[in-house]
């Protein structure tokens, strides 16, 4: 049973924390987005300690102190705010490129048809992650405490009562610190956004796993069982069946959870690599240098590489045969120690039917660049990359209120920007920046990052004034 | 001669050749309003702003080789819809909301319109945009009145008048690379010409 003095402890931490959750929503920030979330963390505490208050006041009444249980519940709950709320803190860095977060949003919108705000926080990790805080809130059970705090104050900036009834969602990307300037290694969204789309449509993603799963324990069943039967050992009194039972189990638990977690990983690559073509690689590189975190959670590398390529030979095969993106797939990188056999047999059964188990799911994902024809597609590529040559903004070329919606145009200049960065044209660019190229990457950067935010800009104009303002004289 | 508006178009036109080509983005058409009577382009306020403020000494030395010795920069974002406020006597570096790229035979010079200048407001004190240049245009903005002045992004703050100039054979040579495709307001560090570098060892 927890001391007086420990439960008077549990209240004063969750006070503190709560302070310091008002403390960081009310410091001056650029974009206040995250207020939803410290509103709702805020909500959670507050009903928390109200019960641990009552429980305290009816077990002192009765000459005792609150249940063991209720104080361990409470203690594990206040650990789970402080991690919710830790992935909030720090997004406020003004290092963050903060041009890119309308985009972002903006794209998100589009891409999930639901209201949702993406914001950025730099990562100590070499790592581009993202986190979708309303569905953290669902995996905890506080799904009831979403919302904002005043929805006087919401009234007054949002105008729009079906915010209140529907509170928007925050799409925490995390981004690599050291490359916080980095616009280019955005095109790792569409990774990201692929992980949103594999949580949409979980069943049909799990149906899909459970084929594969199925595929692997029959037609490998053998090797495996001989494999694991090497790891297990048979303890005193346990039968050959009851080892070899044992064995099927463990076989099937293992390749049931890396199946599940290289699904979601390759599925989120190739919803990227619809999105951004080749370019997806390009900005993957960046991060993972060559191995990515191959094992129980992450593919090889290596199988990334070879299904994105045979993927887009499929669906983009124009693209692909552009000889600017070739040398990224070319995978000459050894790991450290061989993969363990079970990661071999998996990589044979996703190498020869992932593609075609995922394509139906996929073609859901609506592609700028397969929605444009090869020629059309190849012009703006033209027009965009002579843009970025004379150093003038590549968004100008794109027209609004064409038959692209305008939100998809952001993947093209994801795309563009990309695609001169490794092409030869590139060099020109050093030369301009007096020989630099860690400059003319900021350069190409700071073009790209200024096209997302005119194409945006200009976008809502267009909606507001519900005509054409082309942007050009 | 500043360039009239008609030409001002042509010079926007995608089908004009990029060595006479200028190009603004975003451009809003009402920018350039055939109505106008001036020769101008209005340009509008940006979102970033770079605050200097002091550091260990009351004195900064802008020949110094490591500006961020004396002076602590901060840098600030403000979204659209919202504003900043440039406090009595306070200098502020801020952007251009546009991307300007000028081709090797046109220049402009940046000038403040009337009715912030008559609030006080200050917006430039280098006013020309080189040919060849690229990028957001830095502003050097100070508040000479007695109050605080709201500042919002998308204000349309300032017009640039344009000159023609005799041009240079290659794109950029005329601009520093130090400024090339700028998009944040940067101090920026002073480098030492040949000629000044004698005369301020003289004695």
């Amino acid at each position: 049973m927890p001391s007086p003095w420990q439960v008077q402890c549990l209240l004063i931490r969750m006070d503190s924390l709560r302070n310091e959750i008002l403390r960081v929503k009310n410091k001056d920030r650029p974009y206040t987005e995250t207020d939803i979330v410290y509103d709702s963390l805020v909500s959670v505490i507050e009903s928390r300690r109200d019960q641990l208050i009552k429980a305290n006041a009816l077990a002192v009444a009765k000459g005792t102190t609150i249940d063991q249980p209720l104080f361990n519940h409470r203690a594990r709950d206040l650990e789970t705010i402080f991690k919710v709320f830790s992935y909030t803190d720090r997004v406020d860095s003004p290092r963050i490129p903060f041009e890119i977060l309308r985009s972002l949003s903006w794209v998100a919108n589009q891409l999930f048809d639901e209201r949702c705000y993406a914001v950025v926080r730099l990562e100590p990790q070499y790592n581009y992650t993202l986190l979708s805080c309303r569905r953290e809130f669902e995996r905890h059970g506080w799904s009831k405490y979403w919302r904002y705090a005043d929805a006087s104050e919401l009234a007054k900036t949002a105008a729009d009562d079906a915010i209140r009834a529907h509170p928007p969602n925050v799409l925490l990307l995390g981004f690599p610190s050291p490359d916080a300037g980095s616009t280019l290694v955005h095109a790792l969204a569409a990774h990201e956004f692929g992980h949103e789309f594999a949580f949409k449509w979980q069943n049909d993603i799990k149906a899909v796993k459970e084929s594969l799963v199925a595929e692997i324990t029959q037609s490998y069943n053998d090797d495996l069982q001989e494999y694991l039967l090497g790891l297990i050992t048979r303890r005193e009194g346990e039968s050959r069946d009851d080892v070899t039972e044992k064995a099927r189990k463990y076989i099937f638990a293992v390749i049931d959870n890396i199946t599940t977690n290289w699904l979601r990983e390759i599925f989120s690559d190739l919803v990227a690599a619809r999105l951004v073509g080749p370019a997806f690689l390009a900005a993957f590189d960046r991060i993972i240098i060559g191995h990515g975190k191959a094992g129980e959670t992450h593919p090889s590398a290596a199988l990334r590489r070879s299904l994105v390529r045979r993927y887009l030979t499929e669906i983009l095969p124009d693209v692909i045969s552009d000889p600017t993106w070739t040398h990224l797939f070319d995978d000459t990188f050894t790991p450290a120690k061989p993969p363990d056999e079970i990661y071999k047999v998996i990589e044979k059964v996703f190498d020869t039917t992932i593609i075609s188990a995922l394509g139906p799911i996929l073609d859901r994902v609506k592609s700028p660049l397969i929605r444009l024809k090869a020629k059309e597609f190849a012009g703006l590529l033209v027009a965009m990359e002579d843009h970025i040559d004379h150093l003038a903004t590549p968004s100008v070329p794109l027209v609004l209120g064409d038959k692209l919606p305008d939100a998809e145009k952001f993947w093209l200049l994801m795309f563009a920007a990309w695609h001169y960065r490794l092409s030869e044209k590139f060099k020109t660019l050093v030369k301009i920046c007096g020989d630099n190229s860690v400059k003319a990457e900021e350069v190409l950067g700071n073009l790209l990052l200024h096209a997302l935010l005119s194409l945006e800009l200009r976008a809502r104009w267009h909606d507001r004034l519900r005509g054409g303002v082309p942007n050009v004289a | 001669m500043s360039l009239s508006l008609k030409a001002l178009k042509w010079r926007m036109s995608p089908k004009t050749p990029w060595n006479k080509r200028l190009v603004v983005e975003p451009f809003f058409r009402n920018s350039v309003d055939a109505e106008s009577s001036s020769n101008s382009l209005d340009f509008h306020l940006g979102n970033r702003f770079t605050i200097l403020r002091s550091r260990r000494s009351v004195q900064h030395d802008p020949l110094s080789q490591d500006p961020k010795r004396d002076v602590v920069v901060r840098e600030l974002f403000i979204p659209m819809g919202k504003d900043f406020t440039l406090n009595p006597g306070q200098i502020v570096l801020g952007t251009t909301l546009e991307w300007f790229r000028f081709p090797n035979d046109l220049m402009a010079y940046v000038i403040g319109r009337s009715i912030w200048g008559r609030r006080g407001l200050l917006i430039v004190t280098a006013s020309a945009v080189h040919p060849g240049s690229s990028g957001t245009i830095t502003l050097e903005m100070s508040n000479l009145s007695e109050v605080g002045l709201h500042l919002r992004p998308g204000a349309a703050i300032g017009q640039l008048f344009f000159n023609e100039v005799e041009a240079s054979a290659e794109q950029g040579q005329r601009s520093s690379p130090n400024f090339t495709g700028a998009l944040r307001p940067i101090i920026g560090t002073y480098s030492l010409s040949k000629i000044e570098e004698l005369l301020l060892t003289l004695e």
